[in-house]
Formats: C-alpha cells, sequence, structure tokens
C-alpha cells in the first residue's frame, strides 16, 4: 500500500477545514473565505488528480467505534476507500465542484452572505467526497445525512425567501423518509452478516451467495430506498424540482452533477449486494428508473422556467442512470448507468452553469417565455449551452451519446419493453432541449432584458469554457473503458478515434441508430413547432393533457392530501390526548379527588363540643369491638 | 440525685412564682430570661446524666434509663425553644409572662416523669400534671374567646380521656393487682391475655391516644391548636405528643413485646387512619396552625407506624423522628408567633411576601415545611427514611405492614403538596398592600430559636449519626 | 479531598459562601457561583482525562463511613456508567451559572438554590451509595421547585410548579421504597452499590422478590425520566422553569431516572429486567412516536423543545430494553448526548425568550437575520435533535438502534421513523418558523448576543456535542467495559465466554472487571482484525 494513500485525508479533510475556518473566522468577509474554499477544492481536486494518474488504490482507517461482547460486534472504522471506481468518481466531484467554485465567485460577487455560501459549498464538498471514499455502510450513511444537510443549507441559502425556506425542508424531509428505508437495510445486513463493510460483506456474499436468504431481495430495495431518496426517483422525486430556489451554482453542483448522482454511485459501489442470486431487486430498479425518466421527461415538455426544465431532464436521466444499473447483470457490471453518471455530471453542470449566465445577464430572469434571442447577446454562452444540449440529446460525437448508447444497448439486450421506453424518453428529451434552446436563445426576443443582456464576465464564461471540453471529449477518450475498468473486468478496448465513434454503430446497431433517430426526431419536432414562437403553442394543442403535465402529474397536491389525512389527523389526536386524557382527566381528576375527599373529611370537625365527645366514645368503643372480638 | 432534673425544674418554676411577687412589673422580664437560662443550664447538665444502669426510684415506680434520659432532654429541648419564643411576647398585658414560664415549666415536670413513668400510677399522675397545666396555658389569653373556647374543649375533651385512662388502669389493677409494669411483665399469661386486663390495656391507649392525637380520639386537635397561644400550641403539638409515645412505648415494650397480631392490627388501623385523616383534611387548610394541626395528626400516625414494627430500629426510627419533629414544629410556630406580633393574622394568606419582610423568618418556615415534608437533606426525611425501612423490613412478617407503607408513601405525597403551598404564599404571593413593606423584627432570643432550629434540622439530616446511635441505645433498655 | 468529592463539593461550598455573604455585595454572588462551577468543570475533565478506559473497575473511589448502624457510607466514584454524566454535568453546571444573566432580582436566593441544585446533581450521579445516590437527587429537587416558582415564567407557573412537584416526589419516593426493599430483601445490610450488587449476584433475589420491586423501580425511576405515559409534567415545567433551571434539569437532572435504571434495577433485579424489557420497549414508543407527534403540533419553541426531549428519551429506554452491550452503551452515550442538547437548547431558547419576551411562532420569524450567532446555534441544536451525524446524539441513537434490533424489529423501525421523519419534521418546522421566512417589523431592531463571554456557554456546549459526535470512542470505550459487566449480570458470562458466532470470527470475548481488567485495553485499541484482512485484499 503506497503512502500515497494518506493523501485521501488530505482530500476529505481539505474542504471541512475550509468550511471550519470560514465559519470560525472569515464569515464576514466573502471574498477571503471565496479565496479560502477554492483553495481547499483546487488542492484536494489536484490530489485526487494525483492519486488517479498514479493507480494508487487502497484502504485508510481511524477506528470509529469499536464494540464487542462474545456473540455480537459492532465494528465501524472511519475508513477511506480508494480502488477505480472512487478514484474516477472522486475525480469528476473535485473537478466539477472546483470549476464551480470558480464560478460561484462571479455569480455571488455582490452577494452579502458570500462567506455563509462558501462555507456550505465547501462543507458540502467535504460530505460528497466522504460518500465517494466510504468504506463502509454506516460511514456512508453519515456522509449521506451530511450532503442531505449539507443541501438543505444551500438550497434555503435565501432563507428570508419563504419559498427557498420551503424547498429546503422539503428536500430534507423527503430525503429523510428515503434514509429511513435505507437504516432498515443497515439494521437488517448487520443483523444477518454482522457486519456493515463493504470487503467484508463482499467476502462473506462470495463465499456464500445465499447468506442472506429470503432476506435479500428486502435488503436490496431498502438499500434502493437511499438511492431513491437522492437521486429523486419516483415516487421520492418531488423535492428535486423545489431545489431549484437554491442558487444556481448550487443547483448545478448538488442538484445536478453530484449529490444526486451519489445514489447512482450507491447502487455501483453495492452492486454485489443487489446482484445476489436469490435477489428480486433489480427488475424493480430498473423500471423505477424507467418510470421516473419517463414521467420527468414528461413534465419537462410544459414547463416554462429554465432551471425548472434543467431540473426535470436531471430526473429524467437520473431515471436512465438507475435503469442501467437495473438493467446490469452479475456478468456485466452496472458500469453504463456509471457512464452516464459521469457524462451527465460534466454537461448537467455546464448546461446549468450556462442557465446561470443566461440568469446573471437577465438579472435574475428565469421564464424562457421572457428571454429570446439569447444567442446573439451571450454567444459563448450559447455555444456552450449548445454542446451541452446536443451531449443531453445523445447526439454524437458528444460524450453523452455514448453513455445514453450504452444504456439502450443493455436495455435491447436486456428487455425490449425498456428499451422502447428508453428511446421514446431519448425523443422527448430531445423535444424539450431544443424547445428550450428555441424559444430561449434563437427567435426573437421578447422583453426589453432579454434585447439588453449581456455576457457575463470571465470568471463565469471560463469555467463553461472547461466543463465544454469534457462534454465533448469525454466521450471517445476511452471514459466508457475507464468506467468498466472501475467495475470489474472489461473487454477489448477499441484502438483509435475512429474505432471508438464507430464502436456502437458496430456492437449494437439498433440502439445506437434507435437512440440517434430519436433526438434527431425530437428535435426536429421542437423546431418545428417552437421556432420563432411568442407564446407556447402546446397547451392549446394537447388542451388537459398539457395542463397535467405542466402540474407535474398533481403529485405534489397529492402528496400534500396524503399529509393532511395521515400525520396531520395522528398529531392532532396524539395532542389532544395529551391535553385532556392524561393531562386533564387523570392527573387533574386525581387532584380534584383528594382534594374534595378533604373537604368531605373536614365535615368531622363541626367545632361542637358534644360532637367531639362522641365521636371519642364512639371510637373508644369501636376500637375495643375491635379488641375483644376474637 | 436520681430525680435531679425534675427535682431542678421544679425548684425554678416555684422560685419563679415566688421571686415574681417581689419583682416590680418594670423587671418582671428578667425572670423570664431566668427561666430561659435555667432550663438550658438543666438541658446540659442532662448530659451529664451517665448512667451505668437504670436506676429506680419511689419503690420501682420511677425509672431512670437511657431511654428516659434521651425522653428528658428532648422536653427540655422542647421548652427550652417555646420559652424563648414566648418571652417577650406581650401575652396580653395585665398577665406576666412570669406566670406563664412558670406553668411551662409544671408541664416540663410532668413530662420528665412521664418519660420515666414505670407504673401505671405514676403514668396517670404525670399525664395529670401536664394536662391540668396545658387547660391553663391554652386558655392563657382570657380576653381572646378563642382561646377560651379552646382551653373548654381541651378541658372537656380532657378529663374524658382522662377518666378512660383511670378507669383502664382500675381495670388492669383489678385483673392483675399490681400496677407495676416490671411486675405486671413477670404476670403469668393468662392474666395478661384476659379480657379485662386487655379491655384496661385499651382505655390506656385510648388515653394516650388522645395525647397523641391519634384517629378517632384526635377531633380536640385543630380546634385546641387554632385557639391557644401559638407558643403553647408548639409544646402541645411536640412535648404532650412525645410523653404520650413515651409511655405508649415504655408499657407495650414491657407488657407485649412483640405485640400479638390482634393488637398489632388495632394499632396499624389507628396509624393508616391518622394518616389519611390527617392528611386529607390538611390539604383544604387556609389556616396554619389548624393545617399544622392536622399535620400533627398524620405524624401521630407516622410515629404509630414505627411503633407497629416492635422492632429495634422501628422504635429507635419513632425516637430520632421525633427529635427532627421538635425542630420542625419548634421552627413553624415560633415563625408563627413573630409573625403573628406584627400581623395579628395567622392565615397562610397573612404569610404572602413573608420573604421580602424578613428573609429569615421565610427561609426558616420554608426549611421546617421542607423538612415535614420529608426532604432531604432535612431531619424529616432521614426521620421517614427510618420509618419506612423498619416497616418494610417487618412487613415480611405481618403483610399488612405494606399496605400502611403504602398510604404512609401517598400521604407524603400529598402532604408536600400543601407544605409546599405553604412555602409558595412565603417566596412568590405578593403581599397585601397593607403590610407591603413592613419589617418584622426578631429580638435576640427569638433569633437564637430560630437559628438553633436551622441548624438541628440540618445537623439531623445531614449527620444522623449521632443521634440514631443515641435513640438506639435508649431503645436498648427497652428491649 | 479527592477529585470526585471536589467536583461534588465545590458547588456546596460556593452556596455556604453565598449563604454568608451580606446582601450588599450583589456582584459577589454571580461570581462566586461561576468561580466554583468552573472549579468543578475543570475537577470534571481532570476525572475525565484521568480515568483510565477499558476496565469496569471502579476508579476515583472514596468512602467514608456515616451511618453505619444502617449500613450507609458515603461512597463516591466512577466508572463508565458516570463519568460521561458527571462531566455532562459539571459542564452544563457551568453553562447554566453562566447563562443566568437574566436574574436581576434576589440573586443571593437564585445562585444559592443554583449552586445547591448543581451540587446535587453532581453528588447524584458520583454517590455509590443507595442512600445518598436518592438523597442528592432529592437535594437538587427543592431548588428545581422554588426556582421554578420563584424565577418561572408564564401565568402557568404555580400550575406547572405544583405538577412537577408532585409528579418527582411521587417517582422519588417509589424509587425510595424500591430501593428500601431491596436493602431489606437482600438482606445485605448495606446501601452500597458495589457491595450489594456483589452480594446479588452471589445470592440473587427470588423471583417473586423481584418482580415485586422491579416495577417499582422501573416506574419510579420511569416517571422521573418522564417515561410515557407518565411524561405531561415535562412540556409545561420546561415552558415555566427558568432557564438555568431547565438546563439542569431537562439536562442532568431528569437523567437520574436512566442511570438508575442501569446501575440499580437491570444489573440487580436480572430476572425481573428479562422479563419486562418487553413492556419498556412497548411504553419507549410512546415517548418517541407519540411524543413526537405532539411536539409536531407545537407552536411555542419551548414547548416543542419540551416534547422533543420527552421524545428522546425513549432512545435510552429503547437502548435499555435491547439489554445488548450495543444497546446499553448507546443509551449511556445518548443520555450523555442529550444532556448537552437539551441544555444547549433550553439555554438558547431561554435567552430567545428573555429577549424577545416570546417564543410563539405566530409572532416570530426570520430571526436569523438579525441573530446569526443564536440563530446558528439553536439550529444547529435543532438538527443535533434529528440526530444529524456529527452531533453526539448520532453515534447513540445509531447504537441503540443497532443494538435493539434483534429485540424488538418493529419497535425499532417505528423508532427509526420517529426519530429520522418525525423528528426532522418538527425541528425543521421550528427553524422554519422561528430564524427562516422574512422579518416581522417589530423585530426590526433586535441585536445577536454580542461579546464573546456571553457566547461562551453555549458554544462549550455546542463543541462538546460536536466534540463527542465526531469522536464517540471517546466515550463508547469508556462505557463499554462497564456496560459489559451488567449484560453479563443479565445474561449470565456464560454469554462472553461462549465461541464467537461464525457470522463475524473475528470478534473475540472481552474480559470484565471480574477478570483481570487490564489485560482488555491494548485488545480495544488495537485496530479490529477485519482491517487487516481488507488491506491484503486491496493489495492483491
Amino acid at each position: 500500500m503506497s503512502p500515497q494513500i494518506q493523501l485521501v485525508w488530505l482530500i476529505l479533510l481539505l474542504p471541512l477545514a475550509a468550511a471550519a475556518g470560514i465559519t470560525l473566522a472569515t464569515l464576514r468577509h466573502g471574498r477571503l473565505s471565496a479565496a479560502l474554499s477554492i483553495g481547499a477544492v483546487i488542492a484536494a481536486f489536484a490530489a485526487s488528480l494525483l492519486l488517479f494518474v498514479g493507480h494508487v488504490q487502497g484502504r485508510v482507517a481511524v477506528p470509529w467505534i469499536s464494540l464487542t461482547d462474545g456473540t455480537t460486534a459492532f465494528l465501524v472504522d472511519l475508513g477511506l476507500r480508494l480502488d477505480p471506481l472512487s478514484a474516477l468518481m472522486l475525480l469528476v466531484v473535485t473537478g466539477v465542484a472546483g470549476v464551480i467554485h470558480l464560478y460561484s465567485y462571479g455569480y455571488m460577487a455582490d452577494d452579502p452572505g458570500m462567506g455563509r455560501y462558501y462555507a456550505g459549498l465547501s462543507f458540502f464538498t467535504f460530505a460528497m467526497t466522504g460518500i465517494v471514499l466510504a468504506d463502509n455502510f454506516l460511514v456512508l450513511f453519515i456522509f449521506w445525512e451530511l450532503v442531505g444537510a449539507a443541501s438543505y443549507l444551500l438550497i434555503g441559502f435565501w432563507h428570508q425567501r419563504p419559498a427557498a425556506a420551503d424547498a429546503g425542508k422539503k428536500a430534507f424531509l423527503v430525503n429523510r423518509i428515503g434514509d429511513f428505508g435505507f437504516l432498515l437495510g443497515l439494521l437488517l445486513l448487520w443483523a444477518t452478516l454482522g457486519s456493515l463493510d463493504y470487503a467484508v460483506l463482499e467476502s462473506k456474499l462470495d463465499a456464500n451467495p445465499h447468506a442472506l436468504g429470503p432476506l435479500a431481495t428486502a435488503v436490496g430495495l431498502l438499500v434502493f430506498c437511499g438511492a431513491v431518496g437522492k437521486s429523486a426517483q419516483f415516487p421520492l422525486h418531488v423535492w428535486l424540482p423545489d431545489a431549484m430556489e437554491g442558487p444556481t451554482p448550487v443547483s448545478a453542483l448538488i442538484h445536478a452533477a453530484t449529490m444526486v448522482a451519489a445514489g447512482v454511485y450507491l447502487l455501483c459501489r453495492v452492486f454485489f449486494l443487489l446482484a445476489l442470486p436469490d435477489s428480486q431487486a433489480l427488475p424493480v430498479i430498473a423500471w423505477t428508473g424507467a418510470i421516473t425518466a419517463l414521467i420527468a421527461a414528461l413534465m419537462a415538455i410544459q414547463q416554462n422556467d429554465l432551471k425548472r426544465i434543467l431540473a426535470y431532464s436531471t430526473l429524467s436521466q437520473l431515471g436512465y442512470m438507475v435503469m442501467a444499473v437495473g438493467l446490469s447483470g452479475a456478468q456485466t457490471g452496472p458500469d453504463a448507468g456509471f457512464h452516464h453518471l459521469i457524462t451527465h455530471a460534466f454537461f448537467k453542470a455546464l448546461l446549468f452553469l450556462g442557465a446561470g449566465s443566461v440568469i446573471h445577464a437577465l438579472h435574475h430572469e428565469q421564464d424562457i417565455w421572457h428571454m429570446g434571442a439569447l444567442g446573439r447577446r451571450l454567444p459563448l454562452t450559447f455555444v456552450t449551452f449548445l454542446a451541452g444540449t446536443l451531449a443531453l440529446c445523445g447526439l454524437p460525437p458528444f460524450s453523452g451519446f455514448f453513455s445514453k448508447d450504452a444504456i439502450l444497448a443493455l436495455a435491447q439486450h436486456q428487455s425490449p419493453p425498456l428499451f422502447a421506453l428508453g428511446v421514446g424518453v431519448a425523443f422527448l428529451t430531445a423535444f424539450y432541449m431544443a424547445r428550450l434552446v428555441f424559444v430561449a436563445f434563437l427567435g426573437p426576443a421578447r422583453t426589453q432584458q432579454a434585447r439588453e443582456a449581456h455576457e457575463s464576465p470571465l470568471i463565469m464564461t471560463v469555467p463553461l469554457a472547461l466543463l465544454t471540453v469534457p462534454t465533448v471529449l469525454s466521450g471517445f477518450w476511452g471514459l466508457g473503458q475507464a468506467c468498466a475498468h472501475a467495475l470489474g473486468p472489461s473487454g477489448p478496448a477499441p484502438t483509435g478515434i475512429w474505432a471508438t465513434l464507430a464502436e456502437p454503430f458496430t456492437h449494437a446497431p439498433l440502439a445506437a441508430a434507435g437512440g440517434l433517430l430519436a433526438a434527431l426526431g425530437g428535435m426536429a419536432v421542437a423546431g418545428f413547432l417552437y421556432h420563432g414562437q411568442l407564446t407556447d403553442p402546446l397547451p392549446s394543442r394537447l388542451g388537459a393533457l398539457a395542463r397535467i403535465l405542466a402540474n407535474r402529474f398533481y403529485i405534489d397536491e397529492f402528496y400534500a392530501w396524503l399529509i393532511r389525512v395521515t400525520q396531520e389527523p395522528l398529531a392532532r389526536c396524539a395532542d389532544w390526548i395529551d391535553r385532556w386524557i392524561i393531562a386533564g382527566l387523570m392527573v387533574r381528576g386525581t387532584h380534584g379527588t383528594f382534594e374534595i375527599a378533604g373537604r368531605l373529611l373536614r365535615l368531622a370537625q363541626t367545632g361542637n363540643l358534644q360532637t367531639y365527645a362522641l365521636w371519642f366514645a364512639a371510637g373508644a368503643l369501636l376500637l375495643l369491638a375491635g379488641l375483644l372480638a376474637r | 440525685m436520681t430525680m435531679g432534673l425534675e427535682a431542678a425544674v421544679l425548684i425554678t418554676a416555684l422560685a419563679l412564682l415566688l421571686l415574681d411577687l417581689w419583682t416590680p412589673p418594670a423587671e418582671k422580664r428578667v425572670l423570664s430570661y431566668a427561666a430561659v437560662i435555667a432550663v438550658g443550664v438543666i438541658f446540659l447538665a442532662s448530659f451529664a446524666f451517665v448512667t451505668p444502669g437504670p436506676r429506680t426510684a419511689f419503690g420501682g415506680m420511677y425509672v431512670l434509663d437511657e431511654y428516659a434520659l434521651y425522653f428528658k432532654r428532648f422536653f427540655l429541648l422542647a421548652a427550652l425553644l417555646v420559652l424563648l419564643f414566648a418571652v417577650e411576647s406581650p401575652a396580653d398585658r395585665e398577665r406576666s409572662e412570669t406566670e406563664y414560664s412558670a406553668l411551662t415549666l409544671f408541664a416540663l415536670t410532668g413530662m420528665m416523669f412521664a418519660a420515666s413513668a414505670n407504673d401505671f400510677s405514676l403514668l396517670f399522675l404525670a399525664l395529670e400534671l401536664v394536662t391540668i397545666t396545658f387547660y391553663v396555658l391554652t386558655s392563657y389569653h382570657r380576653r381572646q374567646p378563642v382561646s377560651l373556647e379552646a382551653g373548654a374543649k381541651y378541658l372537656i375533651l380532657g378529663a374524658l380521656s382522662s377518666a378512660f385512662l383511670v378507669y383502664g388502669i382500675a381495670l388492669v389493677y383489678g385483673a392483675s393487682g399490681t400496677l407495676s409494669l416490671p411486675r405486671l411483665a413477670a404476670a403469668p399469661a393468662d392474666v395478661l391475655r384476659g379480657p379485662l386486663f386487655e379491655t384496661g390495656l385499651l382505655l390506656v391507649f385510648a388515653g394516650l391516644a388522645f395525647k397523641l392525637a391519634a384517629v378517632p380520639f384526635q377531633v380536640w386537635a385543630p380546634d385546641v391548636y387554632q385557639g391557644a397561644p401559638t407558643p403553647t400550641t408548639a409544646f402541645l403539638a411536640i412535648g404532650s405528643k412525645a410523653a404520650g409515645i413515651a409511655l405508649l412505648v415504655r408499657w407495650l415494650m414491657a407488657l407485649l413485646p412483640g405485640l400479638d397480631p390482634h393488637w398489632q392490627l388495632l394499632l396499624m388501623i389507628v396509624a393508616g387512619a391518622s394518616m389519611v385523616y390527617g392528611v386529607l383534611c390538611a390539604i383544604p387548610q387556609r389556616n396554619l396552625k389548624r393545617l399544622l394541626a392536622y399535620s400533627s395528626i398524620a405524624n401521630a400516625g407516622y410515629l404509630l407506624l414505627g411503633i407497629c414494627t416492635t422492632t429495634r430500629e422501628g422504635l429507635a426510627a419513632v425516637l430520632f423522628y421525633l427529635a427532627g419533629y421538635l425542630f420542625a414544629l419548634a421552627a413553624a410556630f415560633g415563625v408563627l408567633c413573630l409573625v403573628a406580633r406584627t400581623t395579628e393574622e395567622e392565615e397562610i394568606s397573612a404569610l404572602a411576601g413573608l420573604h421580602r419582610q424578613s428573609p429569615l423568618l421565610a427561609a426558616t418556615l420554608a426549611t421546617a415545611m421542607v423538612s415535614l415534608a420529608g426532604i432531604p437533606p432535612l431531619a424529616g426525611f432521614f426521620g421517614k427514611f427510618l420509618l419506612l425501612k423498619a416497616a418494610v423490613s417487618r412487613g415480611e412478617v405481618s403483610h399488612g405492614m405494606y399496605a400502611l407503607v403504602g398510604i404512609a408513601i401517598l400521604g407524603v405525597v400529598i402532604s408536600i403538596y400543601y407544605y409546599f403551598g405553604v412555602i409558595r404564599t412565603l417566596y412568590w404571593t405578593e403581599p397585601s398592600a397593607r403590610r407591603q413593606g413592613c419589617r418584622i423584627g426578631i429580638n435576640w432570643p427569638a433569633r437564637v430559636a430560630l437559628w438553633t432550629c436551622l441548624a438541628g434540622l440540618l445537623w439531623l439530616g445531614i449527620f444522623p449519626n449521632a443521634v440514631v446511635n443515641l435513640a438506639d441505645q435508649a431503645i436498648g433498655t427497652l428491649m | 479531598m479527592d477529585t470526585l468529592s471536589f467536583i461534588v463539593l465545590c458547588p456546596a461550598a460556593g452556596a455556604a459562601a453565598i449563604a454568608l455573604t451580606p446582601r450588599r455585595f450583589q456582584f459577589l454572588f454571580r461570581l462566586i457561583a461561576l468561580g466554583t462551577t468552573l472549579f468543578s468543570l475543570l475537577g470534571a475533565l481532570a476525572l475525565f482525562a484521568g480515568f483510565e478506559p477499558g476496565t469496569a473497575r471502579i476508579q476515583f473511589e472514596e468512602y467514608m463511613p456515616w451511618v453505619d448502624s444502617v449500613g450507609i457510607g458515603f461512597h463516591l466514584g466512577a466508572d463508565g456508567l458516570n463519568l460521561g454524566l458527571i462531566v455532562m454535568a459539571a459542564l452544563v453546571g457551568f453553562a447554566a451559572a453562566a447563562a443566568s444573566r437574566e436574574i436581576t432580582d434576589r440573586q443571593k436566593e437564585y445562585y444559592l438554590l443554583l449552586l445547591v441544585m448543581i451540587c446535587g446533581v453532581l453528588g447524584t450521579f458520583a454517590s455509590l451509595d443507595l442512600f445518598f445516590f436518592y438523597f442528592f437527587h432529592e437535594l437538587a429537587l427543592v431548588p428545581t421547585f422554588l426556582m421554578m416558582g420563584i424565577w418561572g415564567r408564564g401565568e402557568r407557573r404555580a400550575y406547572a410548579t405544583f405538577k412537577i412537584t408532585i409528579y418527582l416526589s411521587l417517582g422519588a419516593l417509589l424509587v425510595l421504597l424500591g430501593l428500601i426493599g431491596l436493602y431489606v430483601v437482600s438482606d445485605a445490610k448495606t446501601f452500597d452499590v458495589v457491595e450489594l450488587g456483589r452480594h446479588l449476584a452471589a445470592h440473587p433475589l427470588s423471583e417473586s422478590a423481584q418482580a415485586t420491586l422491579f416495577p417499582l423501580l422501573l416506574f419510579g425511576f420511569g416517571i422521573l425520566v418522564s417515561l410515557w405515559p407518565f411524561h405531561t409534567w415535562a412540556p409545561i415545567a420546561y415552558d415555566t422553569a427558568p432557564t438555568a433551571t431547565a438546563m439542569l434539569h431537562a439536562g442532568v437532572l431528569k437523567k437520574f431516572g436512566l442511570y438508575g435504571l442501569l446501575r440499580v434495577a437491570v444489573p440487580m433485579l436480572p430476572a425481573a429486567a428479562r422479563d419486562w424489557i418487553g413492556v419498556l420497549a412497548v411504553l419507549c414508543l410512546g415517548n418517541l412516536l407519540y411524543c413526537g407527534l405532539v411536539a409536531m403540533r407545537q407552536r411555542n419553541l419551548t414547548l416543542l423543545l419540551g416534547n422533543s426531549s420527552v421524545a428522546h428519551m425513549g432512545f435510552v429506554f429503547l437502548g435499555i430494553a435491547s439489554l445488548t452491550l450495543v444497546g446499553i452503551t448507546g443509551a449511556v452515550v445518548v443520555m450523555v448526548a442529550h444532556g448537552l442538547l437539551a441544555a444547549l437548547s433550553f439555554g438558547l431558547a431561554g435567552f430567545l425568550r428573555e429577549r424577545l419576551g416570546t417564543v410563539e411562532f405566530d409572532n416570530l420569524g426570520g430571526l436569523l437575520q438579525r441573530m446569526p450567532f443564536v440563530g446558528t446555534a439553536l439550529a444547529l441544536a435543532l438538527l443535533a435533535g434529528c440526530g444529524l451525524p456529527g452531533f453526539a446524539n448520532f453515534p447513540g441513537e445509531m447504537l441503540v438502534l443497532f443494538g435493539a434490533w434483534k429485540a424488538h424489529p418493529v419497535v425499532v423501525s417505528l423508532a427509526a421513523w420517529a426519530g429520522l421523519v418525525v423528528g426532522a419534521v418538527y425541528a425543521l418546522r421550528a427553524v422554519r418558523r422561528l430564524l427562516h421566512g422574512p422579518l416581522p417589523a417589530r423585530w426590526a431592531g433586535l441585536t445577536d448576543l454580542a461579546g464573546a463571554w456571553p457566547k461562551t456557554p453555549f458554544a462549550l456546549l455546542l463543541a462538546a456535542l460536536i466534540l463527542l459526535g465526531c469522536f464517540p470512542r471517546l466515550l463508547t470505550e469508556r462505557i463499554q467495559a462497564t456496560t459489559l459487566d451488567i449484560i453479563h449480570a443479565v445474561h449470565g458470562p456464560s454469554l462472553a465466554e461462549s465461541p464467537a458466532t461464525p457470522n463475524n470470527p473475528q470478534t473475540q470475548p472481552l474480559q470484565s472487571s471480574s477478570s483481570v481488567a487490564p489485560a482488555m485495553t491494548p485488545m480495544l485499541l488495537q485496530k479490529p482484525p477485519p482491517t487487516d484482512a481488507r488491506a491484503q485484499q486491496e493489495d492483491s
């Protein structure tokens, strides 16, 4: 084990140190705090690059809790594990985070809370790297909760805005519901296998794949619950769109590139647990992902808020990834999903930052129908945004194409219905993204602001450019191979760029062609419908359907109703019992009884001498009777 | 020299009366101080009386043993505190305080004899001496109808109880032909178990229960306590109750060691009834003296609880409990009579905001209440603790004890309610506008007494060892 | 004078000093209080530093005969069970004294009572003699009552004060009865916990005797810890009590009941304990779930905190009901953690109340804009309350859940729901209503805590929470040997000697105090075997 491995401590703790330092010392000095935080994340990125390039692997740990009596042991190390998977993920996380830290410097420049902002950002980076590096379930759970807290703080960054505060609360609570399932999974796992350590579990399950017995499915699904919450899969997807209330860079980092992907990462990380022979978890996972992908895409086509459109597309892409993991089997690792995770991290971060640049230029205007013709006003933003869009739609040679194609190929190979669904979603994706581009960037400028928009400062555009590079290139730069390698044995790698480009078509022509056609079709339809439009033509054409889509299938309303009819009455009833039955009837009742008894007994005290004498004599006789009556 | 203590007290009392004739009204107060000092000296002297073994007088009627000494000291201390509070209390002007002190000393003499009574006749004499003096002391405030009424009630009911007592004694004599406890103890069992004899004992018990204010002989207590001058009430509540206990324990141990189940059941019923009655009636009380009267009924119950155990630890607990009770009650009544001097009221509401007027008085009364409620670190707690411990350990033999303990526990909880009610009035009810800011003066004897009580309560609560051993030895001499 | 008696008697000395100081030296009272509590805090830290982990042996032992005829001795000592509690109590005591700035009326009485209370609180955990164990607890109760009555807030003051007094006295007397019963039935003629334990281990009580004594102790202690359904005194009491009292009682004094269960009831009446854990497990849901729901309905910060602190007790009960090493260790951790947490949150709530005059949600909002420090601290406290990692509650609650899972899976699931979801709901609701959102105009002029000194108590408590949250081993490795003894007392030592199950071959039996203790320390410190095994895999 090489000594460099100790670097992972640095990667983990630098951001934490930055966060702590800012909170305790420099909170009031925005730029200083920014410098601290950026420095930390850049250093972390450099370190992870070093480790990645050096193919450093291994594990470092300090014991966190170790309890053991004869029969049961609760041994949890604060253990970090660096293997191809975490190394790659670490690179992506710190890289994207670094870019976004930079970008925020421009975006948040004139916000009084800049210090607090960067503290939150650094804290998030710390927690996220923790998730990536964790080598056992409990440590993972710890960081899992911490990223939740970080996202709560950052969504509610502008806490004086009720909408933002509510959104943060919602996100945290919905995630907690997922974590509840997750925790139960951990409990089951520990109770049956006596450990929470990936390596220990893996070795045990290798030794005896049936160790979990009938519980296998349950454990798998419960663990998946965690992913459902974090990665906003149906039915717990409701928090992600609201999370857009946070500052745009936050949405880019947390709610597009990294945190929401943590669920998928978790699935890849513990795939050995899901792919057990007697576990039925994978199909469920696949379908959950597919459904999420579909409904999210459908919702997206009727949104008008720039960020929300992207949010729904995030949902739908996460659905893709989860589906991919669900479709992979024990022999084929979940590399397709992981591959898409990474490419998505790049281009979705790019898209959000682009959107941020637009919003910045339009003084926090987010409605695409108040934009238009931005292509000319914000050329660099437009170009980069376009690149991101094409990647998301899955056109070659953009990275998105390859990862999406891998998923479609997998689907085609594993289950036709999901393949069809995947293609359909690809079509929708292309449609709403094209709609977005046509309305916001092309066509006529619809407002004064749009006409007067100015390109954002360099500190914001440079990051866009930085992210464009992997968005375009990572596809045929052997990323797929890297992922495959990260997740176990990888097949022969095609050599040379052209070979890589052609590989999808030779390997699974139907999938590639389907995906490509769907994308092109979607764009075409969008262009036909939206080019030069001033208002959205769809509602008039689709009628009620459009309304349902615009209202996101009324799922939030349904949940609100559900809470109103279940939890609220419960709480009311408990409160009522507390007030009236326990505190009122029982306690006050007892007290009253004694009080009354006292008042009654006092009647004996007449103050009249004769009665007293009578009591006296009667008492004596009574005792006498009692004594002699034996 | 055997009866040196009693003699000393008696002589002091007589001397006071004589000197009173020649001292001009202006200096009479000196005499009451003299009385205080005399009692103090005698109390200290009592510790010089270390008896190698029990000594007797009057041909065995009178016995001086550790047990008797314990009670004599107890009575002396009680009298001392009472006199300290009584000094310079403007009882009513046209009667000298000297008389009051003298009478108190006579009562004290009676009590001290009672502590040593080893014979039913001396028992009767001693009690009568106590009771009759109290008739006078109770109605000492001639001008106040309450006081007179109290006196009358006490007189008549007291006479009634004495009647029971003497009748009982007669029956005992009739059945056994002797009145001396040792000889009775030696008498053959068939005599001791005869209905005549037992009836006699029961009537004696009734007479003593009257002194204890135990149900069903408790009715007099509230009215008399309320009517009598506060120092008198204190002495009545402490001394006369303790005298009853002293006698009861002595003859029970002599005649019914082990206490056959029937008697025990009877005692347990009386104990339980007293606790319940006292505690429940105290809840709605608004007058502090009545409240304390009911609490003294309840306390009679606790004392009897200890007596029912008839074990050494149980009886020792009773003795210790009395010591704590002495300080608590002395403190409470002392504060009350000091407050009453300025405010002429004895309602609890009259104490509202006392804390602002005199922190010392408030603190003392609060401490007394906490001790009565049986909460650490005060004497009352350790006493209750010992009692409960003794009762529980007796429970294995007679299960009724458990029920009694249950009642006791419940009683304590309820009593906390009304004792703390007093504390609340002291500390966070605002005083009525009339008494805003009027300060309450405390003369030095009262101050001494108050500090003595506080010290006693804390000392017995935190360092109980010495007194526990003392009580244990005292009981040891009866076993 | 040794460490422990120093810790316990410092406040007592302070109280005496205050009693003797004339009123006109107003300024001295607060100084004396701060000084003496600070001294006990330092003493407590020394205690923690000097405590040798990994052994169940009683350390820092002191003994002084008291009432030999009854078998009472002044016996102090620290082991895994009370070490954390003593340190926590000392810290909270200091914080409470420091947080008492709001008191201006009758300072002499106030600080006198406060110090007596702190002395009682410390003494009750340091005592290893049942009599003093009870004695000190009661000693702390009287000040609680008086302080609530005199300096309490709100129109329901009298009612709340009497309610808590009656409830706690009832509980305490039941406990007293149980303890006396234990003394009598065991026939060991001593109240000394250690000797009594040894005696009972040698000759255990009859099933029937245990069956009568255990409920007494369970419900007696239970009432003192607001075990459902005997909990209604707690919220309104903490709503009424002055800040420091609420901090001390909710934080520390309340733990007396739990400590008693672990110190006396469970190990000394093992058979009955085994029979009763089912009931306890069900009742703890009453705390966790039911009181959690009640807390959701509260519209007032202190009432919400009160209910949530009642709810948190459920975790400890659950841990006790697990009767496993992991669960009970977790319970002890939660006790310490919740002590710090409750002190922190009630301290902050008290400050807000004093500064704003109200903590009703409907009158407030957006406070974070005006009070960054207090707001952040409160938010952190609330997040810690809903079991956020990084705060001491998290490891404790996790241990409890994991420990209790095998015994009561259903209860644990519901408890997890209560802890993760219900807890989060009311915590975040409070944050949202109080700290977030727009700031009502009337609070525009509000100011935050200014200066380092006023912030100290809260900062200290927060720091302690985070420290223990990040390094729970500071507690667990000190606790576990003692917990193991309790487990052995309940299940019999056979459990430890039994061969490790195939599930986890790496675990080894652990010595307990009965066998040589030091041997265990290295075993604890060494890296658990799986680590090395894994390392090899990684390299290959």
